[in-house]
C-alpha cells in the first residue's frame, strides 16, 4: 500500500537524509511509485529502484562499469591519491573497484576459497564459536550485540580462514571502521580519506610480513593459497595479494556483522517467524535469505555508463552516475508478493542483496553459513532476542545498512 | 537422432539461484553460455568433458549447478 504523503512534498534529492538513512524501505518506496528511474541533482547521477532495473543494471557490467579509477568517480581518486598514495593504490587492486579483464584475474585469487564446498570446512568452528561466544551473554540484562557477538563471530573466522592472528581483531574493527568511512560514501566526514588511508597503511604492515612469511613456509590458510596461486601462468604482484587481504579482512566481517544485526531486528518485530524457525530449524537457510531482503547490509551500488542506453524510458548518457538501490529492488512489490512482510519461509527468494553478475559478492557462501548457523543457535537456545535500544541508529552513508549500536537481552527458553 | 550418449552426464542450473557469475562459463566453456537473461544454461551437446562440467557445478558459488547421470 502507498503510504499517505505528508503535507510537505518530500525530497528525494538528500539520499543522507533523516528519512532515507532511517527508514529506507519506506523512502524508496515513494521514489519507486513515483520515479522509479530519477535524476538526482544532488548526487548528480540516476537514483534506480525497481527490481527489474536494478537486476538489469547489475547483469550489464559492459555498459555499467564499476571502475573507480575511469569516468565520473576518477576524479575523487585522483584529488585523493596525490595525498594518500598507499590508499589508492590498494584499492586499486581491489576488484570491486574494476572491470574485467582485470577484475576476472583479481577474482581468480579468491573464488575457489569461498565456494559453498570451499566454506563448508568451517562450518564445525562456526558453529563451536557461535555457541561459545552465545554462552557469555546468557542471563545478562543488557548485552552489546554488535560488539560481543555480530562482529567477534565473523571477525574470528575470516581472520583464522586467512591466517592472521585473531588477536589483533580489535584493531582489526577500527581500521575497517576507517576503511569503511572511504568506501560507504560516508556523509559528514571530511578526514575519511585521512583516517581511511592510516588504517590501509597499518593493515599492510601487519599482512605483509605474514605474506612473506607464508611465501617461505606455506601452511593451511588461505594466504599461503593466494602466494602460491598460479592459474594458466598468470601470478600475483606482493601488493595485490595483500590488498585483497584486507578486502577480504574488511567485507569479511563487516556485512556480516550487520547481517547479524539486522536479522535481530527483523525478528524483534515479527516474532512468530522466531517461534517458526525455532520450531524447524530446516527454515535457517531460507530464513538468512529472507533477512538478506527485507534489511540486507547493502543499501546501494554506484556504476557509471560506458555507453548511452535506456532504462525504463529514461535516456542514460555516457559518463552518467548510476546508483542501484538493493533495498528498493528488494522490496518491489510488483516482484516479491507481500514484500512487507518478513516471511522465513519465503522462496524463492531471489534477492539482490549479493548483487548480481560477474560482481556478486565473493563471500556470499561465507556470510550465508555464518548467519544460517548463528539464527539456528540462537532461536533453538532463546526464546527471544529482544531489542532494548530504544531508538535504533543507522550509519549515515550510501552503501552500507549498518546500525551504530544494538543492545538486547537473550530470553531462555 | 542426434544426442547425448548415454553416459554422458546432465547439468540443470536453477535459475531461482543462479546469479549470472559466469564462473561456469570460465571453468567449463563448452557447456555453459548465458542466455538473454543473462542465466547460465546447459548445452548437452556441447564439446565439455565431464570433470569440466563436475568442476563448473562445483566452483559455482551460488550452488545452482546439479550434476545427474541418467539411468
Amino acid at each position: 500500500m502507498p503510504e499517505t504523503l505528508s503535507a510537505a512534498p518530500q525530497s528525494f534529492d538528500d539520499l543522507l537524509s533523516e528519512a532515507a538513512v532511517q527508514t529506507p524501505t519506506e523512502f524508496y518506496n515513494r521514489l519507486r511509485e513515483q520515479e522509479p528511474v530519477y535524476w538526482n541533482p544532488r548526487w548528480n547521477g540516476w537514483i534506480v529502484t525497481g527490481y527489474r532495473d536494478v537486476m538489469a543494471g547489475f547483469r550489464d557490467h559492459e555498459r555499467l562499469s564499476s571502475d573507480r579509477f575511469a569516468g565520473p568517480f576518477a576524479k575523487d581518486m585522483a584529488d585523493s591519491g596525490s595525498r594518500y598514495r598507499q590508499l589508492i593504490d590498494f584499492m586499486n587492486h581491489w576488484m570491486f573497484t574494476k572491470d574485467r579483464p582485470y577484475h576476472t584475474h583479481l577474482r581468480s585469487l579468491v573464488n575457489t576459497a569461498f565456494t559453498p564446498r570451499s566454506v563448508e570446512v568451517l562450518r564445525p568452528r562456526i558453529q563451536q564459536l557461535t555457541a561459545s561466544l552465545a554462552e557469555s551473554l546468557r542471563g545478562r540484562d543488557r548485552v552489546n550485540l554488535m560488539a560481543e557477538f555480530a562482529f567477534t563471530l565473523p571477525v574470528i573466522v575470516i581472520a583464522e580462514y586467512l591466517g592472521i592472528p585473531p588477536e589483533s581483531r580489535e584493531n582489526l574493527r577500527a581500521w575497517s571502521d576507517d576503511l569503511g568511512a572511504v568506501v560507504f560514501f560516508q556523509g559528514g566526514n571530511q578526514d575519511r580519506f585521512e583516517t581511511g588511508g592510516k588504517a590501509m597503511e597499518q593493515l599492510a604492515e601487519l599482512i605483509r610480513p605474514i605474506v612473506r612469511d607464508r611465501a617461505r613456509n606455506p601452511r593451511e590458510d588461505l594466504i599461503s593459497g593466494m602466494v602460491h596461486a598460479e592459474l594458466d601462468g598468470d601470478r600475483f604482484l606482493e601488493d595485490e595479494i595483500i590488498s585483497n587481504v584486507v578486502l577480504m579482512v574488511f567485507a569479511g566481517h563487516e556485512t556480516t556483522m550487520n547481517l547479524i544485526a539486522n536479522g535481530v531486528v527483523a525478528f524483534d518485530r515479527f516474532p512468530g517467524e522466531w517461534q517458526r524457525l525455532a520450531d524447524d530449524q530446516g527454515l535457517a537457510r531460507t530464513a538468512v535469505e529472507e533477512v538478506l531482503r527485507y534489511d540486507g547490509p547493502i543499501r546501494a551500488l554506484a556504476r557509471w555508463a560506458r555507453e548511452p542506453f535506456e532504462l525504463s524510458g529514461r535516456r542514460i548518457d555516457t559518463n552518467d552516475r548510476v546508483l542501484l538501490v538493493q533495498h528498493a529492488a528488494n522490496h518491489d512489490p510488483t516482484f516479491f508478493p507481500h514484500a512487507d512482510r518478513f516471511d522465513v519461509g519465503r522462496w524463492p527468494n531471489k534477492h539482490l542483496a549479493f548483487g548480481q553478475g560477474i560482481h556478486t559478492c565473493v563471500g556470499a557462501p561465507l556470510a550465508r553459513l555464518e548467519a544460517q548457523e548463528a539464527f539456528a543457535y540462537l532461536a533453538r537456545e532463546f526464546s527471544a532476542v529482544e531489542v532494548l535500544t530504544p531508538d535504533l541508529r543507522y550509519s549515515r552513508n550510501l552503501v552500507s545498512r549498518s546500525l551504530l549500536g544494538l543492545e538486547v537481552r537473550l530470553h531462555e527458553r | 537422432m542426434s544426442g547425448p550418449a548415454p553416459e554422458r552426464p546432465r547439468a540443470t542450473v536453477d535459475h531461482d539461484l543462479c546469479a549470472g557469475i559466469g564462473q561456469c562459463l570460465l571453468e567449463a566453456p563448452g557447456a555453459f553460455r548465458f542466455d538473454a537473461e543473462g542465466m547460465s544454461t546447459f548445452d548437452p551437446h556441447g564439446p565439455w568433458t565431464e570433470t569440466a562440467v563436475r568442476r563448473a557445478a562445483d566452483a559455482c558459488p551460488m550452488a545452482a549447478i546439479s550434476v545427474t547421470t541418467d539411468g
